[in-house]
């Protein structure tokens, strides 16, 4: 017995039923297991019971009835609706009767269960069912319309959760209509329909109903949903896909009819290589440059084509670059290629490749594009700017650039540079006016004036201040220009006249010395042609006398007549001689003399003749006075010019000569002043310094003096002035050059 | 064959003076030959004589001191007696110059003023008398 009371306290469900299948006793775990109260049942009849709620297990205790062999299996009942409760039994037969052992396994199963039905979604349609009782608005799902709906197990579904399970729109007013119509009219429905599930996923369904009526009243709505999401998305990815590929393929064909006109009709060259370098399209543009077909050139490798022969080097170029294009380099260079004349034309060429989903080269695109003109064009302007900058720095004229408001100087080149003495930097700081002397500011102002009203102004002279603040002699020519950003500037052209100035001062120096010594030319001529022709007068008179003489007395005085003749000849002649040599330079040797000292010698040499006329000498020369004369030369021209202030000497006055000496722009000018008869210079200026031209009377006047004299100046490179009032006397200023 | 009233003979070279008046005495174109060394004393001496003995022919040097030739032509202008007189300039130049300048100074001066050419001889002073009394 106590067996029997251990039994009620064990934790297990476990029962002993007798021979005849009445319940002897039983764990409390046992009735709780069933549901049964311990009181309220007859042992006796529990087997029927047992009966009701597992065929498996009655019939196997049943089957225990024969055999004492030991029976285990697995069987269910329905606890509640919808939930059954698995379990595993044990029946064990002893003296007695059965002893009963029961494990519940509901939730192994369970699991087991759920496993199936996964793998049933997964292949076979699924298909949940629900049951809507109309009356008592009671709606119960089955376990597979839960899963389609994605809510967990314990969810409790009414109608009107059901409906927001629709998506919205048509597809829940298909889903209320339906079932409005089912309750009212008692139609069933079947569609598809878009649901949204718990977890938002949306999915097509198969949404269908079947009706249960009573009097006419539908009582009950029978209804199964299927999930053919990926059916009805098939479906529709099909359609769409059908959709596609249509427009594809016209878009294909349209592009196709694009490209080949693009291709066809551009000026610019395209082909295609595959990635050995072959050539696999090209187009007419390409072809017609080269005069070519394509079967000429289709298939060949790209560089062995015509149009690459321009040289070895060329092609060598264009294989090297294509390996690297292969790679997957993009190329691009200027090449020389070959047109149908066989004329070398610049390209601007590139090589593309053209990659595969693996990013592997799949072909290349080569492209070409004439820059024939580009490249001139370049070479020109290249060139061209390479001239001018060249003419601008070597142009021997100096060329500025100046900003026109402000006068700033922009740019200059060297010449400019060199004859301002600035550099660049001085000048970059300085204005226009910097550099223009004072008092040719306002001409520039107008020249300025000239320049932004006319665009030009020039050439014109002017000067242009040094760094040493000299003048520099120039020629201007100035041109306005607006740049790129409306500045206005002014271009200016300075040549630098300073030699040119130079040379023209030495050219009419040259000039005037070169008229003189014609002059003194023609001058000589006239005299040698004249004096010379005046003796042989005398002559040939004298002989036709002495033809015609027979007085033997005057015959002698012809005689002698004839002998003066020949020595008034021979006396010319050797004046003429002297003459000459002055002005061939001959014996002449110039050395440095204090002059000074050179007047008190030749005062020295006349000194008697200063005594006897009682004349006055009063020299200021001062003691440190040297030039550079022919020492000859000075002292004869000294004697002269004394002697003759005394020889004239005004009749009722004691002579007096009076030395000064200046300098004068290059020039030593010493002046002799007589208080002597003087000369009218008005009448006899002209011929005061010429040969044999006397002008007082007296008898030992021969002419030659000052005209020697002249000659002797004039060949050390200086000259002579007189002026002269008649009865007042006379000054003559002789001009040593100081560069002689 | 006429001859001329007197001839004056203004030159500063004393051969010249010699050779041409006894070249004149030569010829005998005139009675009477006046010399002067230069033309002042030759216009002291027309300022001082009677017009009666004014030599109608004047052979003049150019090149003297004091006044030369021409000053001379321009002082003998201003005298009064001057129209009737012929002018010859005794030169030995050959320059064209001169030759041109001895016609400007015939036309600016209402008596004859030709040149002669040195050496003087004995056919020039007969054709220049011949000239001259016709």
């Amino acid at each position: 017995m106590t067996n029997l009371l251990t039994m009620e306290q064990c934790p297990a469900p476990m029962a002993l039923f007798d021979k005849k299948l009445c319940l002897l006793t039983a764990s409390n775990a046992w009735y709780d297991f069933f549901s049964i109260s311990k009181e309220s049942i007859d042992k006796k009849l529990f087997f029927e019971i047992l009966q009701k709620k597992s065929s498996s297990l009655s019939n196997a205790l049943l089957y225990a009835q024969n055999t004492s062999e030991i029976i285990e299996s697995e069987d269910f009942f329905y606890k509640s609706q919808n939930i059954a409760v698995w379990f595993l039994y044990k029946i064990q037969a002893s003296e007695d009767g059965f002893l009963v052992y029961l494990e519940d396994i509901s939730a192994k199963k369970e699991n087991e269960k759920n496993k199936i039905f996964l793998a049933q979604t997964s292949t076979v349609a699924c298909i949940g069912t629900w049951f809507f009782d109309v009356e008592n608005d009671i709606l119960e799902w089955s376990p597979i319309t839960r899963e389609i709906f994605e809510v967990p197990s314990n969810f409790i579904p009414t109608i009107e959760k059901t409906f927001s399970f629709f998506k919205e729109g048509i597809h829940i007013e298909k889903v209320i209509n339906s079932i409005n119509n089912a309750i009212e009219k008692g139609t069933s429905f079947d569609y598809e329909v878009l649901i949204i599930t718990q977890k938002e996923n949306e999915k097509w369904v198969r949404f269908r109903g079947d009706i249960e009526q009573e009097n006419g009243h539908t009582k009950k709505i029978y209804g199964t949903l299927k999930d053919i999401d990926h059916k009805k998305n098939t479906e529709l990815q099909l359609a769409l896909k059908e959709k596609q590929i249509k427009s594809t393929k016209r878009a294909l064909s349209e592009n196709k009819q694009v490209f080949k006109s693009i291709f066809n009709s551009t000026f610019q060259f395209t082909g295609f290589l595959n990635i050995k370098g072959r050539l696999i399209d090209i187009n007419e543009p390409a072809l017609s440059f080269g005069g070519l077909q394509s079967e000429d050139v289709i298939n060949k490798y790209f560089w062995d084509t015509y149009w690459w022969k321009s040289s070895d080097k060329e092609q060598k170029k264009l294989k090297r670059n294509f390996k690297k294009a292969a790679k997957g380099e993009f190329i691009r260079y200027e090449a020389k290629v070959l047109d149908k004349n066989k004329e070398t034309v610049y390209v601007d060429f590139s090589l593309k490749p053209v990659f595969d989903e693996k990013k592997r080269v799949n072909f290349l695109i080569a492209e070409g594009r004439i820059i024939q003109e580009m490249v001139e064009a370049r070479k020109k302007l290249k060139e061209s700017e390479k001239l001018h900058k060249t003419l601008l720095e070597l142009s021997p004229t100096g060329l500025v650039l100046n900003d026109a408001l402000s006068g700033e100087f922009l740019d200059m080149n060297n010449s400019f540079k060199n004859s301002t003495g600035y550099t660049t930097q001085e000048l970059l700081k300085m204005t226009h006016l910097d550099v223009v002397p004072k008092d040719e500011k306002n001409k520039e102002l107008r020249a300025l004036k000239e320049v932004l009203n006319n665009g030009k102004y020039g050439p014109y002279e002017g000067h242009y201040l040094n760094k040493n603040n000299e003048l520099v002699p120039t020629l201007n020519t100035r041109v306005l220009i607006t740049n790129s950003s409306g500045r206005k500037l002014i271009w200016s052209v300075i040549q630098d006249i300073t030699h040119i100035k130079k040379k023209e001062e030495e050219l009419l120096e040259v000039i005037n010395v070169a008229s003189e010594q014609n002059n003194r030319l023609l001058n000589f001529a006239h005299i040698v042609s004249h004096n010379l022709r005046s003796h042989a007068s005398n002559f040939s008179m004298l002989i036709e006398l002495l033809g015609v003489e027979e007085d033997v007395f005057k015959k002698v005085e012809i005689i002698e007549m004839l002998n003066s003749a020949s020595s008034n000849m021979l006396e010319t002649i050797a004046n003429l001689n002297e003459i000459i040599a002055i002005n061939t330079n001959l014996n002449i040797k110039t050395e440095t003399v204090n002059l000074k000292e050179e007047i008190d010698e030749a005062f020295t040499n006349i000194s008697e003749l200063i005594k006897g006329t009682f004349t006055e000498v009063e020299n200021n020369i001062p003691e440190n006075v040297n030039i550079n004369v022919v020492k000859a030369y000075l002292e004869s021209i000294l004697l002269n010019i004394f002697t003759n202030a005394i020889k004239y000497k005004a009749p009722k006055r004691y002579p007096k000569i009076t030395i000064n000496c200046e300098h004068v722009k290059g020039f030593t000018i010493l002046s002799v002043t007589d208080n002597g008869l003087g000369i009218d210079l008005e009448k006899h200026g002209h011929k005061l310094f010429g040969m044999y031209k006397t002008f007082h009377g007296n008898r030992d006047a021969r002419g030659i003096g000052l005209f020697i004299t002249k000659n002797q100046i004039e060949a050390m490179k200086g000259k002579i002035e007189a002026e002269s009032e008649l009865d007042k006397g006379t000054t003559f200023k002789i001009y040593f050059n100081e560069n002689y | 064959m006429k001859t001329i009233n007197a001839i004056c003979l203004i030159d500063d070279d004393p051969i010249t003076i010699f050779s041409v008046k006894k070249l004149i005495e030569v010829t005998k174109i005139t009675q009477q030959v006046i010399s002067f060394n230069n033309g002042i004393e030759a216009l002291d001496y027309y300022k001082n004589t009677s017009t009666e003995l004014f030599p109608t022919l004047i052979l003049l040097d150019l090149n003297m001191p004091i006044i030369d030739g021409w000053e001379f032509i321009d002082a003998f202008s201003k005298l009064e007696i001057s129209k009737k007189t012929f002018i010859y300039i005794l030169t030995s130049s050959i320059n064209p110059e001169d030759i041109k300048k001895v016609d400007e100074y015939d036309k600016k001066h209402p008596f004859s003023i030709k040149h002669l050419i040195k050496p003087v001889t004995k056919e020039k002073l007969n054709e220049l008398a011949i000239s001259i009394c016709n």
